[in-house]
């Protein structure tokens, strides 16, 4: 099967707030793609409803053929589906070993939690250099990486970030996105990711989705949308 | 030698008030609510072995063991049955609070109904002389108190600290909401914070109907000390709730050495609002936005 997340009139919100109108998008397997849209358009909603972590109204989420909308996170981590929220979120008063181990809580055979942690270890050293220390004493650019070791951890098809670049320095960014880019083809992952930093983005990413006040106004690959009309007005931010 | 025996006798209440703080604190980690109706949960456990013990003659250490497991259960099911019902219909922590409210007096009141008002006594232990260690007298029960005290923290301090299941517990109170997204199944995590830190309240109702006189309203009392420890000490964090339990005891005990005895609760009061005021995060919590 080619693709592996099918979104169909997908409407979520928050409480009386209707946030995505009908967001129909399909994901194919082992792509990056761009979430991107003016501030407010719901893009991070968008990640978090996969989670059910918004109030849902309508609509269906398949995840390789088979239905998820309104899985509970334990379900989807199962199935292979993993989230990294905004703001590097960590256990801040758990050690970063154990801040990593939590994304696999669930895996019972410790002999295959070990050998996710050493791959963890090998793809972020800096993680297992300061594996004792308290995740809060990290830098932003760490508590990012460690954020995404544990999403890894669960051995994820889908990760779903959001703005994995935020509050980090521009040459933090980029080796982001090369990390980002080593996921996708070490781990052989396909990457759903809300970023505003979207110019060198468009340089590791496949396809791209424009999303406007809750509607996804474009999903294709990133060489077209690059050169849109739709793309031009959301750089300047004209687009209402 | 003065010096040494308050000093005795402030380690004795702190390792009571520990008691209390610790299960409070660990309620509060995992659950991020003042559940106030903890103190009155001791206080059935006072009753619970009373009844066991004194009323039905249970054999005492089958009673404590009983009476431990029994108000695990109580504290389970105050959650599940109320506390847990207000959240699934999206109550604030403020309506949670006054259901704990609700609860502790509905407690108290059902205390009083039950066994009456006078004050009972279990009468396990006789009165003995106590022996003395550095001028300080303090008797068998009271040694016992403090031991079974400081073995249940650092018994608790390892749950939390180095298994899994205690680091899960820690992270839930580290941030509830990432935990969810890390697919931690957050009930069970609180109904394991209700269970473990209401048998603690059990235990701290056993040393207490052992060491005092069992009453009704003991519960308030105990929750406002176990409640000034851990603020005084870090709310979330459990050395800091045992360490403020223990600072709270001794600071009580030297002043009314120099005030009359009747100003012990406002001590206590005094020392609650000076942190609220001066360090709110208490001597080991962290300041909020410093950890992420």
């Amino acid at each position: 099967m080619k693709n592996i997340l099918d979104i169909k009139n997908l409407n979520t919100g928050y409480g009386e707030l209707q946030v995505l109108k009908n967001v129909t998008l399909l994901l194919e397997k082992g792509n990056i793609t761009i979430l991107m849209g003016p501030n407010g358009a719901g893009k991070s909603t968008l990640l978090k409803s996969i989670f059910s972590l918004t109030d849902y109204i309508g609509g269906h989420i398949t995840f390789e053929g088979e239905d998820i909308t309104n899985n509970k996170a334990h379900t989807l981590l199962k199935k292979g589906v993993a989230f990294v929220s905004q703001g590097k979120v960590n256990f801040g008063t758990l050690s970063v070993r154990d801040n990593i181990l939590l994304g696999a809580h669930r895996v019972t055979d410790k002999k295959e939690v070990q050998k996710r942690l050493e791959k963890m270890f090998l793809h972020f050293p800096v993680l297992k250099e300061k594996q004792k220390q308290y995740a809060f004493s990290l830098s932003g650019g760490e508590q990012q990486l460690l954020s995404i070791a544990r999403a890894l951890m669960s051995n994820p098809k889908l990760l779903l970030m959001d703005e994995p670049s935020l509050g980090l320095a521009p040459k933090l960014v980029k080796e982001m996105f090369e990390h980002i880019k080593n996921i996708r083809d070490n781990f052989n992952t396909t990457i759903l990711i809300v970023e505003h930093n979207i110019k060198s983005l468009f340089d590791i990413a496949d396809t791209a989705c424009i999303l406007v006040q809750g509607e996804v106004v474009v999903h294709d690959v990133c060489e077209k949308v690059k050169n849109s009309d739709i793309m031009k007005k959301v750089f300047v931010g004209s687009l209402e | 030698m003065i010096f040494n025996q308050l000093l005795v006798n402030g380690i004795i209440a702190g390792s009571i008030y520990s008691l209390i703080a610790s299960g409070f604190s660990l309620i509060y980690s995992a659950n991020r609510f003042v559940h106030f109706a903890h103190g009155t949960v001791a206080a059935a456990g006072a009753y619970m072995l009373y009844t066991l013990f004194t009323l039905w003659g249970v054999p005492f250490y089958i009673a404590a063991i009983s009476t431990i497991i029994g108000t695990a259960l109580l504290g389970i099911f105050i959650f599940g049955g109320i506390y847990r019902t207000l959240q699934k219909r999206k109550s604030s922590v403020i309506i949670l609070m006054i259901a704990s409210l609700g609860i502790l007096i509905l407690l108290e009141n059902t205390l009083l109904l039950t066994f009456g008002g006078d004050v009972k006594t279990i009468g396990f232990l006789e009165v003995v002389k106590g022996t003395e260690i550095f001028g300080a007298i303090i008797t068998p029960l009271q040694q016992v108190i403090v031991g079974v005290s400081v073995i249940s923290f650092a018994a608790l301090w390892i749950f939390v600290k180095y298994t899994k299941q205690g680091k899960i517990m820690r992270a839930v109170a580290d941030n509830l909401e990432l935990a969810k997204i890390n697919g931690i199944n957050t009930k069970k995590v609180q109904y394991i914070g209700f269970g473990i830190g209401s048998a603690l309240a059990g235990l701290a109702g056993v040393l207490i109907a052992l060491e005092q006189n069992v009453n009704p309203t003991m519960g308030t009392g105990l929750m406002l000390k176990g409640f000034t420890g851990a603020i005084i000490g870090g709310i979330t964090s459990l050395p800091g709730a045992v360490l403020g339990s223990y600072l709270l005891g001794i600071i009580e005990n030297f002043g009314i050495w120099y005030l009359p005895s009747g100003y012990k609760d406002a001590i206590a009061f005094v020392l609650l609002l000076l942190f609220l005021l001066v360090r709110p995060q208490g001597i080991l919590g962290i300041k909020k936005g410093v950890r992420q």
